[in-house]
Protein backbone atom coordinates (compact mmCIF):
# COMPACT_ATOMS: atom_id res chain seq x y z
CA UNK A 1 0.00 0.00 0.00
CA UNK A 2 1.25 3.48 -0.78
CA UNK A 3 1.99 6.07 2.08
CA UNK A 4 -0.63 6.74 4.56
CA UNK A 5 -1.32 8.91 7.68
CA UNK A 6 -1.69 6.90 11.05
CA UNK A 7 -2.16 8.87 13.99
CA UNK A 8 -3.07 6.21 16.78
CA UNK A 9 -3.88 8.65 19.61
CA UNK A 10 -6.13 5.96 21.77
CA UNK A 11 -4.47 2.89 22.05
CA UNK A 12 -7.95 0.78 21.01
CA UNK A 13 -9.08 1.91 17.76
CA UNK A 14 -11.48 -1.40 17.92
CA UNK A 15 -12.31 -1.06 21.35
CA UNK A 16 -11.96 -4.53 22.71
CA UNK A 17 -14.79 -4.81 25.25
CA UNK A 18 -17.67 -3.45 22.72
CA UNK A 19 -16.82 -6.98 20.64
CA UNK A 20 -20.48 -9.06 21.21
CA UNK A 21 -22.34 -11.67 19.03
CA UNK A 22 -25.35 -10.41 17.18
CA UNK A 23 -28.68 -12.32 17.06
CA UNK A 24 -30.88 -12.50 14.82
CA UNK A 25 -34.77 -13.76 15.76
CA UNK A 26 -32.77 -15.37 18.62
CA UNK A 27 -29.82 -16.60 16.93
CA UNK A 28 -26.14 -15.92 16.87
CA UNK A 29 -25.51 -14.41 13.70
CA UNK A 30 -23.16 -12.15 13.27
CA UNK A 31 -21.20 -9.50 15.77
CA UNK A 32 -20.79 -6.14 15.94
CA UNK A 33 -17.67 -3.99 17.78
CA UNK A 34 -17.55 -0.39 17.96
CA UNK A 35 -14.47 1.74 16.79
CA UNK A 36 -12.84 4.78 17.71
CA UNK A 37 -11.45 7.43 14.49
CA UNK A 38 -7.63 6.98 14.71
CA UNK A 39 -7.13 10.96 14.45
CA UNK A 40 -6.90 14.33 16.56
CA UNK A 41 -10.50 15.30 15.25
CA UNK A 42 -13.51 14.38 13.81
CA UNK A 43 -14.47 13.78 10.03
CA UNK A 44 -17.42 13.95 7.98
CA UNK A 45 -18.26 9.97 7.07
CA UNK A 46 -17.72 10.97 2.86
CA UNK A 47 -14.41 11.34 3.99
CA UNK A 48 -14.15 7.52 4.25
CA UNK A 49 -12.89 5.88 1.35
CA UNK A 50 -13.14 2.31 2.21
CA UNK A 51 -14.49 0.21 4.91
CA UNK A 52 -13.84 -3.73 4.71
CA UNK A 53 -13.97 -6.27 7.19
CA UNK A 54 -12.14 -9.54 7.14
CA UNK A 55 -12.52 -12.65 9.66
CA UNK A 56 -9.83 -14.51 9.30
CA UNK A 57 -8.22 -13.11 5.82
CA UNK A 58 -11.21 -13.06 4.17
CA UNK A 59 -13.95 -10.43 3.27
CA UNK A 60 -17.36 -10.07 4.40
CA UNK A 61 -19.74 -9.41 1.18
CA UNK A 62 -20.06 -5.60 1.78
CA UNK A 63 -24.40 -5.79 1.97
CA UNK A 64 -23.41 -8.32 5.06
CA UNK A 65 -21.38 -4.59 6.92
CA UNK A 66 -22.85 -1.77 8.37
CA UNK A 67 -21.98 1.48 10.18
CA UNK A 68 -23.84 2.59 12.80
CA UNK A 69 -23.75 6.40 14.70
CA UNK A 70 -26.07 8.64 16.48
CA UNK A 71 -29.00 6.23 16.01
CA UNK A 72 -28.55 5.80 12.10
CA UNK A 73 -27.27 2.31 10.63
CA UNK A 74 -25.82 3.23 7.25
CA UNK A 75 -25.22 0.78 4.86
CA UNK A 76 -21.14 1.18 3.43
CA UNK A 77 -22.02 2.24 -0.26
CA UNK A 78 -24.12 5.11 1.49
CA UNK A 79 -20.78 6.55 3.47
CA UNK A 80 -19.28 8.29 0.58
CA UNK A 81 -22.53 10.33 0.23
CA UNK A 82 -22.88 11.42 3.88
CA UNK A 83 -21.27 15.02 3.75
CA UNK A 84 -23.64 16.51 6.61
CA UNK A 85 -22.71 13.31 8.97
CA UNK A 86 -19.94 14.20 11.30
CA UNK A 87 -18.23 11.73 13.20
CA UNK A 88 -16.60 13.20 16.57
CA UNK A 89 -13.44 11.10 17.41
CA UNK A 90 -14.46 10.63 20.87
CA UNK A 91 -17.73 9.12 19.84
CA UNK A 92 -17.08 5.39 18.48
CA UNK A 93 -18.75 4.13 15.71
CA UNK A 94 -20.92 0.98 15.61
CA UNK A 95 -19.27 -2.10 13.16
CA UNK A 96 -22.51 -4.59 12.84
CA UNK A 97 -21.64 -7.83 10.37
CA UNK A 98 -23.91 -10.17 9.48
CA UNK A 99 -22.48 -13.77 9.75
CA UNK A 100 -24.97 -16.73 9.64
CA UNK A 101 -24.41 -18.56 12.57
CA UNK A 102 -22.01 -16.50 13.87
CA UNK A 103 -17.90 -16.87 14.47
CA UNK A 104 -17.00 -20.96 14.70
CA UNK A 105 -15.76 -22.01 18.10
CA UNK A 106 -11.47 -21.11 18.38
CA UNK A 107 -9.70 -18.19 17.46
CA UNK A 108 -10.54 -15.20 14.94
CA UNK A 109 -8.34 -12.47 13.78
CA UNK A 110 -10.95 -10.00 12.95
CA UNK A 111 -9.73 -7.25 10.79
CA UNK A 112 -11.35 -3.77 9.91
CA UNK A 113 -9.77 -1.86 6.68
CA UNK A 114 -10.44 1.92 7.22
CA UNK A 115 -8.99 4.34 5.17
CA UNK A 116 -10.01 8.19 4.87
CA UNK A 117 -9.53 11.11 3.10
CA UNK A 118 -7.45 13.85 5.61
CA UNK A 119 -9.81 17.13 3.50
CA UNK A 120 -8.11 19.89 4.19
CA UNK A 121 -4.43 18.28 3.11
CA UNK A 122 -4.19 18.34 -0.79
CA UNK A 123 -1.44 16.21 -1.54
CA UNK A 124 -1.24 17.14 -5.40
CA UNK A 125 -3.16 18.67 -8.40
CA UNK A 126 -7.31 18.06 -8.14
CA UNK A 127 -8.66 16.32 -6.00
CA UNK A 128 -5.63 14.14 -3.87
CA UNK A 129 -5.98 14.45 -0.02
CA UNK A 130 -3.35 12.78 2.18
CA UNK A 131 -4.53 9.15 3.22
CA UNK A 132 -5.63 7.99 6.79
CA UNK A 133 -5.31 4.94 7.55
CA UNK A 134 -7.74 4.28 10.81
CA UNK A 135 -7.97 0.19 10.32
CA UNK A 136 -7.00 -1.98 13.62
CA UNK A 137 -7.28 -5.66 13.90
CA UNK A 138 -8.85 -7.61 16.81
CA UNK A 139 -8.10 -11.07 18.38
CA UNK A 140 -11.38 -12.63 18.93
CA UNK A 141 -11.79 -16.21 21.01
CA UNK A 142 -15.13 -17.93 20.83
CA UNK A 143 -15.85 -20.21 23.70
CA UNK A 144 -18.88 -22.29 22.15
CA UNK B 1 7.72 47.90 24.02
CA UNK B 2 4.96 46.25 23.68
CA UNK B 3 3.37 44.30 26.50
CA UNK B 4 0.07 44.47 25.69
CA UNK B 5 -0.37 40.87 24.47
CA UNK B 6 -2.00 38.26 26.12
CA UNK B 7 -1.26 34.61 26.36
CA UNK B 8 -3.38 31.67 25.83
CA UNK B 9 -3.96 28.16 25.03
CA UNK B 10 -5.54 26.07 22.07
CA UNK B 11 -7.01 23.06 24.00
CA UNK B 12 -5.73 20.78 20.83
CA UNK B 13 -2.27 20.96 23.02
CA UNK B 14 -4.92 18.22 25.26
CA UNK B 15 -5.77 16.24 22.07
CA UNK B 16 -4.05 13.07 23.35
CA UNK B 17 -5.58 13.10 26.87
CA UNK B 18 -9.06 13.90 24.76
CA UNK B 19 -8.17 11.13 22.41
CA UNK B 20 -7.59 8.71 25.15
CA UNK B 21 -10.53 9.80 27.20
CA UNK B 22 -8.38 11.43 29.70
CA UNK B 23 -9.23 14.47 29.41
CA UNK B 24 -12.85 15.66 28.86
CA UNK B 25 -13.81 19.23 27.82
CA UNK B 26 -13.63 20.24 31.10
CA UNK B 27 -10.50 18.95 32.19
CA UNK B 28 -9.19 20.39 28.69
CA UNK B 29 -10.28 23.80 30.36
CA UNK B 30 -9.44 23.21 33.54
CA UNK B 31 -6.13 22.08 32.34
CA UNK B 32 -5.45 25.70 30.02
CA UNK B 33 -6.28 27.35 32.76
CA UNK B 34 -3.94 25.85 35.39
CA UNK B 35 -0.97 26.39 33.06
CA UNK B 36 -1.85 30.35 32.91
CA UNK B 37 -3.45 30.68 29.74
CA UNK B 38 -5.92 33.64 29.86
CA UNK B 39 -7.98 32.82 26.59
CA UNK B 40 -8.42 29.13 24.64
CA UNK B 41 -9.35 28.39 21.07
CA UNK B 42 -11.50 25.40 20.65
CA UNK B 43 -10.49 23.60 17.18
CA UNK B 44 -14.50 22.48 16.27
CA UNK B 45 -13.62 19.57 14.46
CA UNK B 46 -11.88 18.27 17.95
CA UNK B 47 -14.37 19.22 20.42
CA UNK B 48 -17.97 20.38 19.83
CA UNK B 49 -20.08 17.77 20.00
CA UNK B 50 -22.81 18.62 17.47
CA UNK B 51 -19.93 20.14 14.78
CA UNK B 52 -20.14 22.28 12.83
CA UNK B 53 -22.72 23.76 14.89
CA UNK B 54 -22.61 24.47 18.22
CA UNK B 55 -25.98 23.66 20.70
CA UNK B 56 -27.13 25.34 23.77
CA UNK B 57 -26.19 22.94 26.10
CA UNK B 58 -22.05 23.16 25.06
CA UNK B 59 -23.06 27.19 24.77
CA UNK B 60 -24.05 26.46 28.74
CA UNK B 61 -21.13 24.45 29.42
CA UNK B 62 -18.80 26.94 28.32
CA UNK B 63 -20.54 29.67 30.69
CA UNK B 64 -19.91 27.53 33.74
CA UNK B 65 -16.67 27.17 32.91
CA UNK B 66 -15.65 30.31 32.58
CA UNK B 67 -17.32 31.26 35.96
CA UNK B 68 -15.24 28.10 37.45
CA UNK B 69 -11.78 28.26 35.77
CA UNK B 70 -11.93 32.45 35.02
CA UNK B 71 -11.29 31.25 30.90
CA UNK B 72 -13.54 31.22 27.83
CA UNK B 73 -13.03 30.78 24.59
CA UNK B 74 -11.26 33.61 22.86
CA UNK B 75 -10.14 31.91 19.03
CA UNK B 76 -12.26 29.53 17.09
CA UNK B 77 -10.63 26.90 15.13
CA UNK B 78 -11.89 26.37 12.17
CA UNK B 79 -11.15 24.02 9.06
CA UNK B 80 -11.73 24.24 5.60
CA UNK B 81 -12.59 20.60 4.00
CA UNK B 82 -12.45 21.07 0.96
CA UNK B 83 -11.82 17.91 -0.09
CA UNK B 84 -14.71 15.87 2.10
CA UNK B 85 -16.84 15.21 -1.18
CA UNK B 86 -15.91 11.79 -2.36
CA UNK B 87 -15.61 12.80 -6.24
CA UNK B 88 -14.68 16.09 -6.71
CA UNK B 89 -13.54 19.10 -4.69
CA UNK B 90 -15.50 21.91 -3.32
CA UNK B 91 -16.18 25.19 -5.16
CA UNK B 92 -15.70 28.42 -4.11
CA UNK B 93 -19.82 28.99 -3.27
CA UNK B 94 -19.78 25.56 -1.33
CA UNK B 95 -16.37 26.70 0.68
CA UNK B 96 -17.47 30.48 1.37
CA UNK B 97 -21.09 28.97 2.36
CA UNK B 98 -19.44 26.37 5.29
CA UNK B 99 -17.21 28.75 5.82
CA UNK B 100 -20.20 31.65 7.41
CA UNK B 101 -21.22 28.09 9.05
CA UNK B 102 -18.00 28.48 11.13
CA UNK B 103 -18.59 32.32 11.77
CA UNK B 104 -21.65 31.63 13.30
CA UNK B 105 -20.29 29.33 15.54
CA UNK B 106 -17.38 31.41 16.49
CA UNK B 107 -19.77 34.31 17.13
CA UNK B 108 -22.29 32.08 19.29
CA UNK B 109 -19.53 31.01 21.02
CA UNK B 110 -18.34 34.64 21.59
CA UNK B 111 -14.74 34.23 19.35
CA UNK B 112 -13.63 37.79 18.29
CA UNK B 113 -11.41 35.60 16.28
CA UNK B 114 -11.46 32.61 13.76
CA UNK B 115 -8.45 30.72 11.97
CA UNK B 116 -9.09 29.70 8.07
CA UNK B 117 -6.89 27.62 6.44
CA UNK B 118 -5.05 28.29 3.01
CA UNK B 119 -7.93 25.90 1.38
CA UNK B 120 -10.34 28.68 1.42
CA UNK B 121 -9.20 30.03 -1.73
CA UNK B 122 -8.45 33.81 -1.76
CA UNK B 123 -11.05 34.97 -4.19
CA UNK B 124 -13.40 32.92 -1.88
CA UNK B 125 -11.79 34.48 1.66
CA UNK B 126 -12.55 37.72 -0.59
CA UNK B 127 -16.53 36.99 -0.59
CA UNK B 128 -16.36 36.27 3.46
CA UNK B 129 -15.38 39.99 4.27
CA UNK B 130 -18.94 41.44 4.43
CA UNK B 131 -20.27 38.18 6.61
CA UNK B 132 -17.02 38.56 8.78
CA UNK B 133 -18.22 42.09 9.50
CA UNK B 134 -21.68 41.27 10.55
CA UNK B 135 -20.81 38.41 12.94
CA UNK B 136 -18.03 40.75 14.09
CA UNK B 137 -15.17 37.60 13.74
CA UNK B 138 -11.73 38.79 12.36
CA UNK B 139 -10.80 36.06 9.93
CA UNK B 140 -7.20 35.21 9.83
CA UNK B 141 -5.67 32.65 6.69
CA UNK B 142 -3.21 30.51 9.04
CA UNK B 143 0.37 30.70 8.39
CA UNK B 144 1.30 26.81 8.14
CA UNK B 145 4.69 25.42 8.14
CA UNK B 146 5.68 25.49 4.87
CA UNK B 147 4.52 28.29 4.18
CA UNK B 148 5.63 31.60 5.17
CA UNK B 149 4.67 34.95 5.62
CA UNK B 150 6.43 35.47 2.69
CA UNK B 151 5.64 32.73 0.42
CA UNK B 152 3.81 33.44 -3.26
CA UNK B 153 -0.04 31.76 -1.58
CA UNK B 154 0.45 33.92 1.09
CA UNK B 155 0.99 36.99 -0.98
CA UNK B 156 -2.32 36.25 -2.80
CA UNK B 157 -4.35 36.62 0.39
CA UNK B 158 -2.61 39.58 0.95
CA UNK B 159 -3.67 40.96 -1.59
CA UNK B 160 -7.30 40.58 -1.04
CA UNK B 161 -6.98 42.00 2.43
CA UNK B 162 -5.42 45.26 0.86
CA UNK B 163 -7.82 44.93 -1.76
CA UNK B 164 -10.73 44.87 0.40
CA UNK B 165 -9.32 47.01 2.87
CA UNK B 166 -11.53 45.18 5.35
CA UNK B 167 -10.27 45.21 9.05
CA UNK B 168 -11.92 41.47 9.52
CA UNK B 169 -9.52 39.55 7.03
CA UNK B 170 -5.93 38.95 8.08
CA UNK B 171 -3.42 36.24 8.92
CA UNK B 172 -2.48 34.21 11.73
CA UNK B 173 1.21 33.01 11.78
CA UNK B 174 2.28 29.74 13.16
CA UNK B 175 5.49 30.33 14.33
CA UNK B 176 6.39 26.42 12.83
CA UNK B 177 7.64 28.41 10.15
CA UNK B 178 10.68 29.73 11.82
CA UNK B 179 11.80 26.56 12.59
CA UNK B 180 15.41 26.75 12.29
CA UNK B 181 16.87 23.09 13.27
CA UNK B 182 15.35 19.75 12.89
CA UNK B 183 12.16 18.76 14.76
CA UNK B 184 13.58 16.95 18.07
CA UNK B 185 10.23 14.69 18.61
CA UNK B 186 10.69 12.89 15.34
CA UNK B 187 14.54 12.85 15.63
CA UNK B 188 13.69 10.92 18.86
CA UNK B 189 11.72 8.87 17.61
CA UNK B 190 13.90 7.68 14.81
CA UNK B 191 16.75 7.36 17.02
CA UNK B 192 14.61 4.87 19.20
CA UNK B 193 13.72 3.39 15.55
CA UNK B 194 17.54 1.92 14.77
CA UNK B 195 18.13 4.76 13.29
CA UNK B 196 21.94 6.46 13.49
CA UNK B 197 22.88 9.63 14.61
CA UNK B 198 25.17 10.41 12.38
CA UNK B 199 22.49 9.57 9.48
CA UNK B 200 20.35 12.22 10.99
CA UNK B 201 22.79 14.55 10.53
CA UNK B 202 23.78 13.63 7.60
CA UNK B 203 19.68 14.18 6.69
CA UNK B 204 19.38 17.40 8.41
CA UNK B 205 22.85 18.92 6.57
CA UNK B 206 21.82 17.74 3.38
CA UNK B 207 18.20 19.54 4.33
CA UNK B 208 20.21 22.85 5.01
CA UNK B 209 21.99 22.95 1.70
CA UNK B 210 18.96 22.39 0.23
CA UNK B 211 19.84 19.02 -1.74
CA UNK B 212 16.66 18.25 -3.78
CA UNK B 213 14.63 15.11 -1.08
CA UNK B 214 15.07 12.58 -4.21
CA UNK B 215 18.84 13.21 -3.89
CA UNK B 216 19.10 13.08 -0.21
CA UNK B 217 17.21 9.76 0.00
CA UNK B 218 19.25 7.90 -2.39
CA UNK B 219 22.50 9.29 -0.77
CA UNK B 220 21.30 8.09 2.86
CA UNK B 221 20.39 5.00 1.11
CA UNK B 222 24.03 4.63 -0.55
CA UNK B 223 25.05 5.25 3.39
CA UNK B 224 23.22 2.34 4.60
CA UNK B 225 21.34 4.46 6.60
CA UNK B 226 17.92 2.70 8.35
CA UNK B 227 14.87 2.87 6.91
CA UNK B 228 13.25 4.44 9.23
CA UNK B 229 15.13 7.91 8.16
CA UNK B 230 12.39 7.96 5.00
CA UNK B 231 9.84 9.31 7.66
CA UNK B 232 12.17 12.12 8.82
CA UNK B 233 13.26 13.18 5.51
CA UNK B 234 9.96 13.55 4.63
CA UNK B 235 8.95 15.78 7.51
CA UNK B 236 12.56 17.18 7.18
CA UNK B 237 10.72 18.76 3.55
CA UNK B 238 7.45 18.88 4.22
CA UNK B 239 5.07 19.94 7.51
CA UNK B 240 8.26 20.06 10.03
CA UNK B 241 10.81 21.45 7.20
CA UNK B 242 13.07 24.37 8.49
CA UNK B 243 15.58 26.87 7.50
CA UNK B 244 19.07 28.00 8.81
CA UNK B 245 19.71 30.37 11.28
CA UNK B 246 21.09 32.96 8.78
CA UNK B 247 17.20 32.92 6.92
CA UNK B 248 15.48 33.85 10.01
CA UNK B 249 15.87 37.74 10.40
CA UNK B 250 14.37 38.15 6.08
CA UNK B 251 11.32 35.98 7.88
CA UNK B 252 10.81 37.74 10.88
CA UNK B 253 10.75 40.76 8.26
CA UNK B 254 8.00 39.20 6.58
CA UNK B 255 6.11 38.88 9.73
CA UNK B 256 6.25 42.60 10.47
CA UNK B 257 5.22 43.41 7.07
CA UNK B 258 1.89 41.67 7.52
CA UNK B 259 2.18 42.68 11.37
CA UNK B 260 -1.42 45.34 11.05
CA UNK B 261 -3.29 42.29 9.64
CA UNK B 262 -2.68 39.60 12.09
CA UNK B 263 -5.10 39.24 14.46
CA UNK B 264 -3.69 36.09 16.88
CA UNK B 265 -0.19 34.13 16.64
CA UNK B 266 -0.03 30.70 16.89
CA UNK B 267 2.92 29.77 19.32
CA UNK B 268 3.35 26.18 18.16
CA UNK B 269 5.98 23.96 20.37
CA UNK B 270 6.94 20.42 19.87
CA UNK B 271 9.72 19.38 22.58
CA UNK B 272 10.93 21.80 25.52
CA UNK B 273 13.24 21.07 27.44
CA UNK B 274 13.33 21.78 31.47
CA UNK B 275 14.65 25.47 31.24
CA UNK B 276 11.32 25.86 28.80
CA UNK B 277 13.40 26.25 25.60
CA UNK B 278 11.88 24.88 22.96
CA UNK B 279 14.25 22.89 20.47
CA UNK B 280 13.79 23.97 16.90
CA UNK B 281 11.52 27.26 17.06
CA UNK B 282 13.72 30.15 18.13
CA UNK B 283 11.16 31.77 20.56
CA UNK B 284 13.63 34.86 21.78
CA UNK B 285 14.25 35.92 18.16
CA UNK B 286 10.68 35.71 17.34
CA UNK B 287 8.96 37.65 20.65
CA UNK B 288 11.67 40.46 20.20
CA UNK B 289 10.56 40.55 16.75
CA UNK B 290 6.68 41.29 18.11
CA UNK B 291 7.41 43.46 20.77
CA UNK B 292 8.81 46.07 18.06
CA UNK B 293 5.39 46.10 16.81
CA UNK B 294 1.91 47.10 18.01
CA UNK B 295 0.67 43.75 17.78
CA UNK B 296 -1.64 43.30 21.02
CA UNK B 297 -3.54 40.03 20.18
CA UNK B 298 -3.27 36.41 21.88
CA UNK B 299 -0.15 34.28 21.77
CA UNK B 300 -2.11 31.27 21.34
CA UNK B 301 0.46 28.08 22.44
CA UNK B 302 -0.30 25.14 20.17
CA UNK B 303 1.42 21.84 21.01
CA UNK B 304 1.56 19.41 18.15
CA UNK B 305 1.97 15.77 20.18
CA UNK B 306 4.28 14.22 17.85
CA UNK B 307 5.62 11.92 20.96
CA UNK B 308 2.34 10.74 22.19
CA UNK B 309 3.00 11.67 25.16
CA UNK B 310 0.09 14.46 25.60
CA UNK B 311 0.26 18.01 26.15
CA UNK B 312 -0.27 19.05 29.81
CA UNK B 313 3.56 19.14 30.93
CA UNK B 314 4.60 21.02 27.76
CA UNK B 315 2.23 23.59 28.05
CA UNK B 316 3.20 24.69 31.42
CA UNK B 317 6.69 25.37 30.08
CA UNK B 318 5.04 26.87 27.08
CA UNK B 319 3.48 29.37 29.06
CA UNK B 320 6.23 29.86 31.26
CA UNK B 321 8.71 30.42 28.53
CA UNK B 322 6.41 33.30 27.02
CA UNK B 323 5.76 34.57 30.21
CA UNK B 324 9.49 35.64 30.81
CA UNK B 325 10.45 36.55 27.53
CA UNK B 326 7.21 39.11 27.27
CA UNK B 327 8.55 40.39 31.02
CA UNK B 328 12.28 41.10 29.73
Amino acid sequence: MAFAMRMQLNEEIIKKDSFKDMYINNKRNGFSFDVQLGYYRGHYLSDIDLLEVYIDGEKVDQEAVTFAYRNKELPVYKLKYAITEFWSQVEPATIHVIKKGGLAKGNHKIELKLMLRVPYMNIGPGHMYMPLDSGDVLDVRVEE
Amino acid sequence: MNTNMKIGATLFCYGTEYARYEYDFEECVKQAALAGATGYEIVGTQMLPSYPNVSDEFLGLVTRLKETYGIGPVSYGANNDRGMRHDRDLSDDEMLADTIIDLKTANALGCKVMRAQYMLSPSAFERLAPYAELYDVHVGIEIHNPETPTSPKMMEYLAVIEKTGSKYLGFIPDFGCFSIAPNKPQWMKALQAGVKEEHLQMAADMRYAGVDIEEARAKLTEANAHPAINGVLQGMYGFVQFKSKEQLPALLEGMKRIMPYCFEMHCKFHYLDENCVEASIPYPEIIAAIKETSFDGYLICEYEDELYCGGTEFTKRQIKQLETLLSE
